[in-house]
């Protein structure tokens, strides 16, 4: 690029020359002008010469070739060409010939017909300048002819230097041409290689992924039999030692289950299909779930753990309400688990779009040190021991989620890990919900399991349409009665609590004893 | 002032006679003629300045920077004779004659410049006449051939 600039700048600087030189030839011929002086002279002189001898010259002709000799020496005083002349006039022949006309300008003027005497005189003081404007002309003649002689030269050169350029620039770029096309199929080559390591590293992996989960979840079975036994084992009549090994026995057993699902996990995230679902979920179920999810493993760890709310959050978020779990969870169980923390906060909050789990952590001795796991090193790093699992895969999900963690430090010392995932805030709607219980305490469960749902009980006699109606199954005609209902409220789904002799009346039904979580999941679907 | 000799007064008149008679003037400083149709008119200082008068502001290789060069256009100089011809002689006083298209003067405002930058022309300058070319409007007339035209103390015009 730089030659082919430098060739540029070259071309132009010769073009820029052949202008000039162009322009130079193109200036007046300087040489007629200096012969024309030398000319006029001679004619002036000769007009003198006859007017003497008594032939046809006059005074007027004698005048008018004054003048005109006059006019040949005003061309050297003016303009580029007369400064060109001028040049050439290094004895002043031309200075002293007009100083010399002026001398004699009167006597030519007052000159009268056959005054041979001053016809005389005047053509004596002017005959001597003739020698020095010939050698004037002569100068100027092969001066200009040099001159032209070196233009011509230099736009030879400049032609010269143009053409060289010119075909330096072709083959360079002829060059260029054949180094790019071989570039661009050595770089086709390559891409098509690259492709093809691509192709076989996404199979490898997909099998490498395949192999992970169907081992994991072929170990899962047996050893879910194994906790199957041994909750039985752990049942019967025990002395305290033995007692203490089959607990012992329990913990690495599920310490291993727990590893199958992060494996299972792991795998899923290197599944291309795996995909974040987002949907409603009330925060306080969030808030509430953690320390029931979490709460065991703490008091197993003898570590202290606080789950709460920072600020209010909105009652109703929108995200991947089960992900977000489990990546709390994972995160708090790496820390109680194998950092051996023995103080764990977790505090949520919400702000411009963003739900924020701060875990605080008090940690004291060891030679752990969080960035091993949180860190960039982490990031970077070709292996990682069999316990980070957990971390990685909770940092995995938050990244599907699109989120990020950020390791850090409190004021007071402690580690800080700061999970963000955008979740959008919902203001949910008032749920209409119409109960057809045949009992008050029926009425009474029912309540109490949607208890903290934005429900607006709505009575049959009050004239306004439900939405939800939970209907007490087992009475008579109930065909007859849910047809009625269903005229009555057009829009509503109409949830059966019991066992219904028809269940296909219903849009969904609760059977007894009633899990709340299952009908509470059903009405917040609703409010989707 | 130019002095014409008997026998081409004489001439001139005998032509006038066949010819379109326009002007002829004692102490002619211009003579134009056509010699396709015919037609001569001898022309005073005061009969040119008579004439329209154009101001073309050029710069040329005779002057220093650019001038006001003030006379009556070339081609209504040459109207005065009538149409017919192609070719134009100049002859400066000296008898130095050059050859010039016809459409020169259709082309460009060629003036037959009597003063410049206010300053008649004497004729120990360029005077009385300075056919002068606008050279600084017309790039294409800064050339050598186009200097050659640029003829002083012309007393004669002849169409061919």
């Amino acid at each position: 690029m730089l030659v082919a600039i430098g060739i540029a700048t070259f071309g132009f600087l010769t073009f820029k020359d052949n202008l000039e030189a162009m322009r130079r030839a193109s200036q007046e011929n300087i040489s007629w002008s200096a012969s024309q002086l030398e000319r006029e002279l001679t004619r002036f002189l000769d007009s003198l010469g006859t007017s003497r001898a008594g032939t046809a010259s006059s005074t007027v002709d004698i005048n008018q070739r004054f003048d005109v000799l006059w006019s040949r020496v005003a061309v050297f005083q003016r303009g580029a060409v007369g400064a060109r002349l001028r040049a050439y006039d290094t004895d002043n022949a031309v200075e002293e010939l007009f100083e010399e006309m002026k001398r004699q300008e009167v006597p030519v003027v007052s000159i009268k017909s056959f005054d041979f005497t001053s016809m005389a005189n005047i053509s004596s003081a002017f005959f001597p300048f003739g020698a020095g404007l010939h050698e004037l002309s002569r100068k100027i003649i092969v001066g200009e002819e040099q001159k032209a002689a070196e233009i011509r030269a230099q736009m030879r050169d400049s032609a010269d230097f143009a053409l060289y350029a010119s075909i330096l620039t072709v083959v360079m770029v002829t060059g260029a041409l054949v180094y790019f096309v071989y570039e661009g199929q050595l770089y086709r080559k390559l891409a098509d290689e690259n492709k093809a390591l691509a192709e076989k590293f996404k199979a490898a992996s997909e099998v490498k992924s395949r192999f992970l989960t169907m081992m994991s979840h072929e170990l899962r079975t047996p050893m879910n039999g194994v906790l199957g036994l041994l909750a039985l084992a752990r049942a019967s009549e025990l002395d305290p030692e033995q007692k203490e090994r089959l607990d012992q026995v329990d913990r690495s057993a599920n310490r291993m289950l727990g590893m199958l699902t992060d494996i299972l996990d792991f795998a899923a995230l290197e599944n291309a299909q795996f995909s974040v679902t987002d949907k409603p979920f009330f925060s306080n179920e969030l808030l509430l779930a953690l320390p029931e999810l979490l709460g065991p493993v703490a008091t197993q760890a003898e570590a202290r753990l606080h789950v709460a709310a920072e600020g209010e959050l909105p009652v109703m978020l929108c995200g991947d309400a089960t992900r977000l779990r489990r990546s709390y969870a994972l995160l708090v169980t790496y820390f109680l688990e194998t950092a051996g923390a023995r103080d764990i906060g977790l505090a949520l909050t919400y702000s411009n779009g963003v739900l924020r789990a701060r875990i605080e952590v008090d940690y004291v001795g060891g030679g752990w040190t969080p960035d091993l796991i949180f860190g960039e090193r982490s990031t970077n790093a070709d292996s990682f021991a069999a316990e980070a699992l957990g971390p990685s895969v909770a940092r995995a999900l938050v990244s599907k989620m699109g989120g990020k963690i950020e390791l850090g430090n409190t004021e007071d010392g402690k580690i800080l890990l700061q999970i963000d995932v955008p979740v959008s805030a919902l203001v949910p709607k008032q749920l209409k919900v119409q109960l057809n219980m045949q009992s008050a305490p029926m009425e009474i469960v029912c309540k109490s399991s949607v208890a903290g749902l934005p429900v607006d009980f709505v009575s049959t006699d009050s004239g306004r349409q439900a939405e939800i109606i939970l209907h007490e199954t087992g009475a008579k005609e109930e065909t007859a009665h849910i047809a009625e209902i269903r005229a009555q409220n057009p829009n509503a789904k109409v949830f059966g609590i019991g066992r219904p002799q028809n269940p296909e009346l219903f849009d969904f039904v609760a059977e007894m004893p009633l899990e709340a979580a299952q009908l509470r999941n059903r009405i917040v679907e609703a409010l989707e | 002032m130019t002095r014409i000799p008997k026998m081409m007064l004489w001439l001139t008149a005998v032509l006038a006679l066949a010819a379109p008679r326009i002007a002829l003037a004692q102490g002619a400083a211009l003579t134009v003629i056509n010699s396709v149709n015919g037609s001569e008119v001898m022309l005073t200082d005061e009969e040119l300045m008579a004439l329209a008068q154009a101001t073309i502001n050029t710069e040329n290789e005779f002057v220093d920077g650019m001038t006001a060069f003030v006379g009556p256009l070339g081609r209504d100089v040459l109207a005065l004779v009538g149409e017919g011809g192609s070719i134009v002689v100049l002859t400066a006083v000296n008898d130095y004659a050059v050859e010039v298209p016809l459409e020169d003067f259709i082309n460009y405002d060629v003036v037959f410049a009597m003063s410049a930058d206010g300053e008649t022309f004497s004729r120990r300058d360029k005077g009385p006449i300075w056919v002068v070319y606008p050279m600084s409007d017309h790039t294409e007339l800064q050339d050598p051939v186009y200097n050659t035209r640029l003829i002083w103390q012309l007393v004669k015009v002849e169409i061919k």
